[in-house]
């Protein structure tokens, strides 16, 4: 069939489908919303960079994507005197001589003047350059198929669909009309019609988005499938299955399983932030039980320091410390503590700190609200979108969001469920107290918001009511989309060194997981276990995904998402601080805190220069700032600074002790020193470099070359990185 | 900025000259004694105690005199940062927290000290990690200081069965002391924790073991730093302790039954109601619950007072205070639907819980047309953890009045949370009253008393501080705080005067409007009342010391009643200066002093190494008027120092004086002061270092 009658024949389904048959026209009637909208989507010309900008561009403005086809056809029709269309000659009209670049237009040309797009907007304006009637369908629903596709060889090809729902019921064909944006445009080229052509191996998303609705789809370039001979290695648990099932379509092998000393390293770190005591690690090491491993999980989930690295890490998500102080600080870490310590269900707790008040000493949960000195119920909605379901609602402030469906409505809706909310202050605290009424006015409809639940209906606050108490009901429901995926997202980031999906706070359709599947089944047993953070951990802990060794092979040498292999990570602040002082055998101090007290304990918020370096959050703003990236100033506080030379040097630390213990050789001492910070005992070969200078350098200078062999130890990439 | 360094930033700014009782036209010093840490700040009945307070112009100090006459103290010495005195404690002390006042030459300050039935002992340090924790015997009262990067750790033997009070007094003595208790069994498990007892910030933990053995408790600061201002007592034991009091009035002329909650109440023998012991009938007893009974007589004037119990050889008294009363008291029937309210007369006083998140009490009475009716809540003013929110409707049901509290609460003011307002009912009817939480919190400590009556002008006299010093020759301000009630709208004069001729009657009317206070942030706030300044002009001639002073205040309503009252003072304590420790009615006190030609801010402490020059730097402030500069001495220079440039030129605020050691000074540590104008500067300090090492 010839493309045009084709895409003519698309082009009438629209309105064909609303429409009751009528006398016959020579060309079908053209829909403003349903086929000329989505050009404007298409070509670029509603993008968020030109004319879908919040000011718009050159004086014309559009609505971003085509969320909003009545302001776009006031603007074309009726804005600027009119002048953007001629009636009696369509084709000299200004809303096609510019995007053909007949006259200057500084987005260039944006399609030419033979094509279909220029005939639909040219037609449309003969047949009166009318709007849609109220009755005319509108898109419901956008659909791509296939969700997920893989192209193996170079050059490969397929072909997305992309569909549309009416709201008359009608489900059209829109390939041709919406716009394909991949996210790496390297990995796979795309026509303007949804045809796929490899270009190198790879995945990536593809956004599809018309009318307002957006969509992705996942592409995949392989070299080659997986054939018969692909060997999958055992699964511990369904969180294996769902990981090597991706491996194998991509044809990835996962690396082998870790070793013990690797695997006991990497598990103490994660889940107690600490390293494995010499004993300890002898008695795991020295252990010929089959379930070791999965009884040491077991031990470690039970440990206090457990629930010390989790409120360490809850206190990073809820933004524990700046603007509450230290007092509300140490109470809310000490709640979260407490929660975690008695596996409280995650639902619960989340939802005693939506509905919490009160003063934000006493009632520690009350400090989820206050994360600005001065709370306004419009950053609630932000706060609680992003930290609890993984949404980014910030742009929908002010206008719909570019890259998500939501509205300015949506955010205003939500807004209003915090509307009573207020702080005020009592001799002994902050207090966070409801008013009688709520007064958030929405900007865009200039009246008093009405609660709104994302993706939902708007709700009547009672006499009386609380209406956060219904907010909490149905963001903890374990019906909700986001309330599980998103905690589950953080915690196997925790763990597994990057999230299902990146950024874990950024949940949105043209940002999909990695492996939607493991995500759901992951948000599923999360919730069927009554949200409990120790079993999602124990279900990670144990899989043989989490337990690869960290070192490539051949076919997963390029694997960044995939989980191929276990992915290095630097150790946290807090992580650093307390190995190297367990190495050292040097306790930090920390003020207010008793001595010995680990750096996991101490309140979010407390000052300390090297875990400030470190990336420990200053929680200024919403997304999560622990940076675990490295920094100059890292390494040269590393190399140079006072906080690790002091505990090397000092007369009562464990290599001070270690000397001076008559029975201890030197090689017993760089065993020791070997073990305690890479649990592993040293090779050959570094034992003989690291006699060597202690050698030559005789009694006096001993002490010093076992300081700078430690020193060199604990800035080794070994030592600095869990692997 | 964190709300507490915001106030305390404020405070320095602003609001220290508004209500410290001391204004004129040039500021004029404080010359008083201060007090920033006592220790220790309590001892038991019966007992001597050496108590170190430690704090600023102590060097004057010639007494220390108690309220109770039963306590006597004898200073051993005086020094400009410390005063050390021997405090006898009679048996016949009431248990409880006792004013003392610290007088000196230039003025006196008010402190409070703790007296106990049970044994107390100075914690012995180190006691910071639990392996060190200090044993103790229970029950005892053990003091404490948190100092910089301090933790306390006591460690005791406990058995299942027993319920162990443990109770930190600090904030409440004036110290700084935020406190935080944790309880740890023998393996190091927290199980545990209490950091604010309800509003109160002094720590309280009912403790009931599981397993016999040893625990150790851990007392620290809640903020992340200590010094010797974070002083504390910590009494522990299977003592009775008092959790709630219910009904929260009697009736002047009636016996009421009170229900009193607890810990080791089986102990009790006598339960006493306020200052003049109306004494009560134990109907029931059980470990955690007294049923008693107390008459009022009916003289009784209209106040308040605390419940006390006593088992004979422990005395108690409730934190939550009861209102005694001349309207009928009723209890609340915790109706919790506007539908369906409870019916009230007026007037009529109720006591009542809201006992869970999220509840409200409803009320219904029956209103005259043209009538004036006060309605107030009485919750944080009684010991109540709520912060009351008070709504008014018509019998529609529309909504005539909200108020959380009458005036928004200004930091430096004592708190005013609890809801006060007199409505005039242009239509008779019947109208609802709803009562809840402000933040919809609830639990057995939020408790409140409401009250609705014929709105009865009145008026109250208050000092900000207890104690204020007038210098001979000047003019100084004392201000007073009119609060009016019942829709007092008329002046009222205030005035101060003494019996002798020590200065002239001094007056000035407080007009009835709110006074105004802009603080740093140029945000206007209203006062709970009206300030009225008496500038007091003392002669030169009047005679240095203390001085017994009146301050009364008059008015006539707007109904022809007149009205008389005499100024109480209000005793500050804690870090914050709000009140939240002891505040309690006494006499005001007045010192009369010169006021010194210079007031100098000298260091502690110095150093200058042998054959170097340091500049000693001293602010300074003049009082003198003089116009030309004045030379300053230095006493006790030791040999081999040499001063330039010690002089006070006119107008500066700095004195700098280059001292050199040179190289016949002998290495060691000395003292010195400067004298100028007569007056001479605290010791300091005066070390001389060896000379540095010549580097090779």
């Amino acid at each position: 069939m010839k493309p045009f009658l084709h895409i003519a024949l698309l082009l009438g389904c629209g309105t064909l489908a609303a429409q009751a048959p009528k006398a016959k026209l020579s060309v079908p009637r053209i829909s403003f919303v349903n086929d000329i909208v989505p050009i404007l989507t298409k070509a670029g010309c509603a993008n968020s960079n030109c004319h879908g900008s919040v000011r718009g561009q050159a004086g014309f403005k559009l609505s971003l994507f085509g969320y909003e086809p009545e302001l776009d056809y006031a603007a074309i029709v009726k804005d600027a005197d009119g002048r953007r269309i001629d009636r009696q000659r369509p084709e000299t009209s200004l809303v096609l001589t510019k995007p053909t670049y007949e006259i200057q237009h500084g987005g260039g040309e944006r399609f030419k003047n033979n094509s279909l797009e220029f005939a639909a907007i040219r037609d449309w304006i003969r047949q009166g350059a009318l709007f849609d009637s109220p009755n005319s369908p509108r898109i419901r629903d956008l659909t791509v198929s296939p969700a997920e596709i893989t192209l193996a060889g170079e050059s490969a090809t397929g072909k997305l669909t992309a569909k549309a729902a009416f709201s008359n019921g009608a489900v059209t064909d829109v390939s041709a009309k919406v716009q394909y944006t991949p996210s790496d445009e390297t990995i796979v080229e795309i026509g303007p019609a949804g045809e796929l052509k490899a270009l190198r191996t790879g995945e990536t998303t593809v956004m599809v988005r018309t009318l307002g609705k957006a969509v992705a789809a996942r592409v995949y370039v392989i070299r080659r499938a997986a054939g018969a001979g692909y060997r999958a290695p055992a699964h511990n648990n369904f969180i294996d299955d769902h990981v090597f099932a991706k491996l194998k379509r991509l044809n990835i092998l996962p690396s082998q399983l870790s070793s013990d000393t690797q695997f006991l390293r990497r598990v103490y770190l994660d889940v107690t932030g600490s390293l494995p005591t010499e004993e300890e690690s002898l008695e795991f090491l020295s252990s010929q039980e089959e379930s070791k491993r999965s009884r040491l999980i077991d031990r470690l989930l039970e440990s206090p320091e457990y629930s010390e690295v989790w409120a360490t890490r809850l206190s990073d998500v809820f933004r524990v410390g700046g603007g509450v102080g230290p007092k509300a600080a140490r109470n809310m870490y000490h709640h979260l503590r407490t929660a975690i310590a008695t596996d409280r269900p995650y639902s619960e707790l989340v939802s005693q700190m939506l509905t919490s008040s009160g003063g934000v000493s006493r009632n520690a949960p009350s400090n989820f609200y206050r994360t600005n000195f001065d709370l306004k119920p419009e950053d609630a909605p932000i706060t609680v979108s992003q930290t609890l379901l993984g949404i980014r609602l910030d742009c929908a402030r002010c206008h719909n969001h570019p890259f998500e469906k939501w509205t300015q409505n949506d955010f205003w809706g939500f807004a209003a469920f915090f509307g009573r909310t207020e702080f005020k202050f009592t001799p002994l605290d902050a207090a966070l107290i409801l008013k009688d009424r709520s007064e958030i006015i929405n900007p865009g409809t200039k009246k008093l918001a009405i609660p709104k639940y994302l993706d939902g209906p708007e709700v009547t606050e009672g006499p009386d009511e609380d209406i956060r108490e219904r907010l909490a009901a149905w963001i903890t429901s374990p019906k909700n989309p986001w309330f599980s995926r998103a905690i589950v997202n953080r915690v196997w980031k925790h763990y597994m060194g990057r999230g299902l999906v990146e950024p874990v706070d950024d949940f949105r359709v043209t940002n999909p997981p990695t492996n939607p599947a493991l995500l759901d089944a992951l948000a599923d047993d999360f919730a069927k276990s009554n949200f409990s953070l120790r079993q999602l951990s124990r279900r990670i802990l144990n899989s043989r995904t989490y337990q690869l060794s960290s070192e490539f092979n051949d076919s997963n040498r390029g694997d960044q998402i995939n989980y191929a292999s276990y992915y290095v990570k630097r150790l946290m602040a807090e992580q650093l601080m307390d190995a190297l002082s367990q190495v050292a055998g040097e306790q930090e101090v920390y003020r207010g805190m008793k001595s010995g007290a680990r750096s996991f304990e101490i309140p979010a918020g407390s000052p300390n220069y090297f875990l400030t370096t470190f990336g420990r959050p200053m929680f200024r703003d919403v997304i999560c700032e622990r940076d675990e990236q490295p920094a100059m100033a890292q390494a040269l506080h590393l190399i140079a600074g006072d906080t690790l030379n002091k505990k090397i040097v000092s007369q009562k630390g464990a290599l001070a002790r270690m000397l001076d213990d008559p029975y201890l050789r030197d090689e017993d001492v760089v065993r020791r020193m070997f073990f305690s910070a890479l649990v592993r005992p040293p090779e050959k070969t570094e034992v003989e470099l690291a006699l060597a200078p202690i050698k030559e350098k005789g009694k006096v200078a001993r002490r010093k070359a076992f300081e700078d062999l430690l020193w060199a130890l604990l800035n080794s990439k070994e030592f600095l990185y869990n692997h | 900025m964190h709300p507490a360094r915001y106030r305390a930033l404020c405070l320095v700014l602003y609001a220290l000259p508004a209500v410290s009782g001391l204004r004129a036209q040039q500021k004029l010093p404080d010359v008083g004694p201060e007090v920033r840490a006592v220790f220790p700040a309590g001892g038991q009945k019966g007992s001597t105690v050496e108590m170190t307070i430690r704090g600023i112009r102590l060097e004057d100090v010639s007494a220390i005199e108690f309220a109770d006459p039963g306590i006597e103290a004898e200073i051993c010495h005086a020094e400009h940062y410390e005063v050390v005195a021997i405090v006898k404690i009679g048996k016949g002390v009431p248990s409880g927290i006792q004013d003392y006042r610290l007088i000196g030459k230039a003025g006196a300050v008010v402190g409070a000290f703790d007296v106990s039935d049970l044994p107390s002992r100075n914690e012995s340090e180190p006691n910071n990690l639990p392996s060190t924790a200090e044993k103790v015997k229970l029950p005892v009262i053990v003091n404490g200081v948190i100092e910089n990067n301090d933790v306390d750790y006591f460690a005791f033997q406990a058995e299942p069965g027993e319920k162990l009070v443990f109770q930190i007094v600090s904030s409440r003595l004036g110290g700084n002391l935020d406190s935080v208790l944790t309880i740890f069994d023998s393996r190091g498990n927290e199980i545990a924790f209490n950091d604010d007892n309800g509003l109160r910030r002094d720590s309280k933990l009912i403790f009931e073991p599981k397993t016999k053995g040893e625990y150790t408790i851990q007392v620290n600061n809640a903020f992340p730093f200590g010094n010797p201002s974070m002083y504390y007592r910590l009494s522990m034991g299977k003592l009775p302790s008092i959790t709630e009091v219910f009904p929260l009035a009697a009736v002047a002329g009636q016996r009421t039954e009170f229900v009193i909650g607890g810990a080791n109440l089986d102990q009790v023998q006598e339960v006493t109601l306020g200052e003049l012991n109306y004494r009560g009938s134990i109907l029931e007893k059980s470990p955690t619950r007294l049923t008693v009974q107390i008459d009022v007589p009916g003289p009784a004037p209209e106040g308040s007072g605390n419940i006390k119990i006593s088992t004979g050889a422990l005395h108690l008294s409730s934190d939550q205070s009861i209102s005694i009363s001349q309207i009928p008291q009723l209890a609340s029937a915790s109706a919790r639907s506007r539908a369906k309210p409870q019916s009230i007369p007026v007037p009529a006083g109720v006591s009542g819980v809201i006992e869970k998140d999220r509840a409200a009490d409803y009320y219904e009475f029956e209103a005259r047309a043209g009538e004036r009716l006060a309605i107030e809540v009485k919750a944080l003013s009684i010991g109540s953890e709520m912060d009351p929110a008070l709504f008014l409707y018509d019998s529609s049901g529309k909504l005539l009045v909200y108020q959380d509290e009458a005036v928004p609460w200004y930091f430096t003011d004592p708190p005013n949370h609890d809801p006060y307002l007199v409505h005039r009912f242009e239509n008779a009817g019947r109208y609802k009253l709803a009562v809840r939480d402000s933040a919809h919190n609830g639990g057995a400590g939020y408790f409140y008393h409401l009250s609705v009556r014929p709105a009865q002008p009145d008026f109250q006299l208050l000092m900000h501080k207890p104690a204020a010093t007038l210098f001979r020759g000047r003019k100084s301000t004392i201000t007073v705080r009119v609060r009016r009630f019942g829709g007092w709208d008329t002046p009222i004069e205030v005035w101060a005067e003494t019996a002798g001729d020590a200065f002239k009657r001094v007056s000035g009317v407080a007009e009835p409007k709110n006074s105004t206070i802009t603080d740093c942030n140029a945000k206007l706030w209203q006062l709970n009342g009206t300030d009225v300044d008496l500038n007091i002009e003392v002669p030169a001639a009047a005679r240095n010391g203390d001085v017994p002073i009146l301050i009364r205040g008059r008015g006539t309503d707007a109904n022809g009643r007149k009205v008389a009252h005499t100024v109480s003072a209000l005793y500050y304590s804690g870090f914050n200066g709000t009140g939240m420790g002891t505040i309690q009615h006494r006499d005001v006190y007045t010192t009369i002093a010169d006021l010194p030609a210079v007031v100098m801010d000298a260091p502690r402490n110095f150093a200058v190494a042998a054959g170097k020059s340091e500049k000693l730097r001293i602010n300074v402030t003049r009082f003198d008027e003089a116009a030309t500069s004045v030379p300053v001495q230095i006493e006790d220079l030791p040999a081999g120092i040499s001063a330039e440039n010690a002089e006070l030129p006119p107008g500066a605020g700095l004195i700098e004086i280059k001292l050199t050691a040179g190289s016949a000074a002998t290495p060691g540590t000395y003292r010195i002061r400067l004298k100028v104008q007569g007056v001479q500067s605290p010791w300091i300090e005066f070390k001389i270092n060896a000379a540095p090492a010549k580097k090779p």
